[in-house]
C-alpha cells in the first residue's frame, strides 16, 4: 500500500513509514523498503523510515526528549490515548487474542493488582 | 541482570509452601521473594499465544546503574506479536518476558543511581519485560510519569505516541501550517497524530 501513499502526495512531499506489520515476508519487505526509499525518489517525493525501537536500541536518548513532552501533553489533556479496554496484568495473552481478532477501536492496557 | 537471563520456573504450589514454612519462621525470608508474570516459554510462531504461561520468577537485583520496577500498567500492540513470533530483532532469547511498554513505582535502586526514587512513577520502553509484575533495566530507560497523568495513559502513550511524536518531529520535521495525510493502521495512531502537530 506504499504506492497510493507516495501518489497522494505533492512534489517534493515527504513520506515517512513506520514499522514493520504491513509486510509479510522477506520479498515484500524488500519491495516495500524498495518502494518507500526508491520508488518516492523516482516520483519526484522523498521516502523515509522510522522504527522507534531501532532508534532507540541505538540512542536513548531522543526518546527521553520527546516522551516527557508527549506526557505534558497528556496532563495537559490535549491529547487522549483512547484507551477501550484493559485485562489484569496476568491475562496477557486473553488481551492478545482480542488484539488479534480485531475489532477493538483503540489501546488495550493490562493492568496489575501485584505486588 | 534481567529477569529474563536468570528463569527459575516454580512448580505450581510452590510458592503456596513457601508462604506456609514462612508463617512457621518468618524472619527467615523476605515477604515476597517471586513475583508473577506471563512469559514466552518456547518458540512462537502463529500459535505463539500457546506459548504464553503464567510463572512465578525470583524477584531480581538491581545491578550497578539499574533499577526495580513494580509494573502497574503495560501497553499491549500489534508489536507484541512481532516479539511472540520469535523473530523480533530486539526481543530476548527464550525464554523471556515479553511486554513493550509499561508504567510502573520504582521499587529498588542499584548503586550508581541517580535522580530516581523509591515510590516514584515511572515509565519505559520496555521492548520485553512488561507482563511480569516487577522488572529491572537500567535506569537510563525510565521517565518520571507526571502527577495527572494515569498509569493506564501513561503506558498507553508509550510506544504509539512515541512513535507519531518522532515520526512527525525528527523524521518528517514537520512544521505548523504544512499538510499532513496520516494513513495509519489504527485509530490509535490517528489520535496520535492529530494532537501531536501542534507543539
Amino acid at each position: 500500500m506504499i504506492g497510493p501513499c507516495i501518489g497522494a502526495l505533492c512534489r517534493h512531499g515527504h513520506l515517512v513509514a513506520y514499522g514493520f506489520m504491513a509486510s509479510t515476508g522477506t520479498l515484500s519487505t524488500l519491495l516495500m523498503f524498495a518502494n518507500i526509499l526508491l520508488g518516492s525518489r523516482l516520483r519526484g517525493r522523498r521516502g523515509s523510515f522510522y522504527g522507534i525501537s531501532a532508534l532507540y536500541q541505538k540512542d536513548p536518548r531522543p526518546l527521553r526528549e520527546d516522551l516527557p513532552k508527549v506526557f505534558a501533553l497528556l496532563a495537559k489533556k490535549e491529547i487522549n490515548p483512547m484507551v477501550a479496554r484493559t485485562f489484569p496484568l496476568l491475562e496477557a495473552r486473553k488481551a492478545l487474542e482480542l488484539l488479534a481478532a480485531g475489532g477493538v477501536e483503540g489501546k488495550i492496557v493490562l493492568e496489575s493488582s501485584g505486588p | 541482570m534481567t529477569i529474563d537471563s536468570r528463569v527459575v520456573r516454580a512448580p505450581e504450589g510452590a510458592y503456596s509452601s513457601a508462604a506456609a514454612h514462612d508463617a512457621v519462621a518468618p524472619a527467615e525470608k523476605p515477604a515476597t521473594t517471586t513475583f508473577r508474570a506471563v512469559m514466552l516459554t518456547r518458540k512462537g510462531g502463529p500459535k505463539a499465544l500457546d506459548a504464553l504461561e503464567v510463572v512465578d520468577l525470583p524477584v531480581p537485583e538491581p545491578g550497578p546503574g539499574q533499577v526495580r520496577v513494580r509494573v502497574r500498567a503495560t501497553g499491549i500492540g500489534s508489536t507484541d506479536f512481532m516479539v511472540l513470533g520469535g523473530s523480533y530483532r530486539y526481543g530476548p532469547k527464550l525464554p523471556f518476558v515479553p511486554g513493550y511498554e509499561i508504567a510502573g513505582v520504582v521499587d529498588a535502586l542499584g548503586t550508581e543511581v541517580h535522580g530516581l526514587r523509591v515510590g516514584q512513577r515511572v515509565a519505559a520502553l520496555t521492548v520485553y519485560g512488561g507482563f511480569g509484575e516487577m522488572l529491572v533495566r537500567g535506569a537510563e530507560h525510565f521517565l518520571p510519569i507526571p502527577d495527572g497523568v494515569s498509569d493506564r495513559d501513561a503506558a498507553a502513550v508509550v510506544l504509539n505516541y512515541g512513535t507519531a511524536y518522532q515520526a512527525i518531529h525528527r523524521v518528517a520535521k514537520a512544521k505548523a501550517g504544512q499538510t499532513a495525510l496520516a494513513r495509519w493502521s489504527r485509530a490509535v495512531s490517528i489520535s496520535c497524530s492529530t494532537g501531536l502537530a501542534d507543539p
